[in-house]
């Protein structure tokens, strides 16, 4: 913590431009932190089912995820790769509602 | 035709700019700002702080934002104000449970009440629309030179 002896003239914090990479390990921080993969988050925080919903991270989180989930799916993979290629119609649909349930 | 109030929530730079002058204007003791983080074309940044007043009061805020559009904007947010060391803030905005589009408001805790929406009597008129560290700010110092809340 800084201490401030007198009001100062100088500002009292300044932005930092930084990379995209950093608000997609924040990301993953919390996944570590919570033991939960970002698209699992993301999905019980729509629904309304997480267990404290007062964490000011999850606040964070759902915004980041809304940010970069391009990137994230991007770099994750969709949920449901595996079975994509065996069931291909069944699936994509499966797929199609979760991409329209994490645009809402 | 986006709002004055929401103009400057899509104008990162500006927002912070007025936001430290704000802060400067508290009567502060410590602070401990983590400046604002934003990427290259400032559609995203996290901001946070704690802040160390007379009176042994702390603000204690958390803002995390996207710019989906050039008027479109999601944030969540978090706002403490209370005593140090006690249980109850004194009020708090925040938005748990759900992101907060632009337009939107948020809701107030007080005095470790229950939420309080938009529209609630006992707001007497404050909107509670993109609140944002400005407003905080202002209500603060309003409340150390022991003036009345909007709601009490």
């Amino acid at each position: 913590m800084q201490k401030l002896e007198t009001r100062p003239e100088h500002q009292m914090f300044q932005s930092t431009v930084v990379e995209d990479d950093f608000f997609l390990l924040r990301i993953r921080s919390f996944e570590k932190k919570y033991d939960k993969s970002w698209l699992e988050f993301y999905t019980d925080f729509k629904s309304g089912t997480l267990d404290d919903c007062t964490n000011p991270d999850y606040g964070q989180w759902a915004v980041l995820c809304r940010a970069y989930w391009a990137e994230l799916f991007e770099s994750s993979g969709p949920p449901l790769t595996g079975t994509i290629a065996s069931k291909p119609e069944q699936c994509s649909g499966l797929s199609i509602s979760a991409l329209v349930m994490l645009s809402l | 035709m986006p709002t004055a109030r929401a103009q400057l929530l899509l104008s990162p730079a500006e927002y912070f700019k007025l936001a430290d002058q704000a802060l400067r204007s508290c009567p502060y003791r410590l602070t401990d700002i983590d400046g604002p983080k934003i990427n290259r074309d400032s559609s995203v940044y996290i901001f946070s702080g704690k802040i160390e007043l007379e009176g042994d009061f702390r603000l204690k805020f958390t803002e995390t934002s996207f710019r989906e559009s050039p008027n479109q904007l999601v944030r969540a947010i978090d706002y403490d104000f209370r005593r140090s060391g006690t249980k109850n803030e004194i009020f708090r905005f925040d938005n748990h449970g759900d992101t907060l589009d632009l337009g939107k408001p948020c809701h107030l805790h007080v005095n470790g009440s229950s939420r309080i929406y938009e529209g609630d009597t006992r707001l007497n008129g404050y909107s509670l629309i993109d609140i944002h560290l400005l407003d905080v700010v202002g209500l603060v110092c309003k409340f150390i030179r022991g003036e009345k809340l909007p709601w009490q």
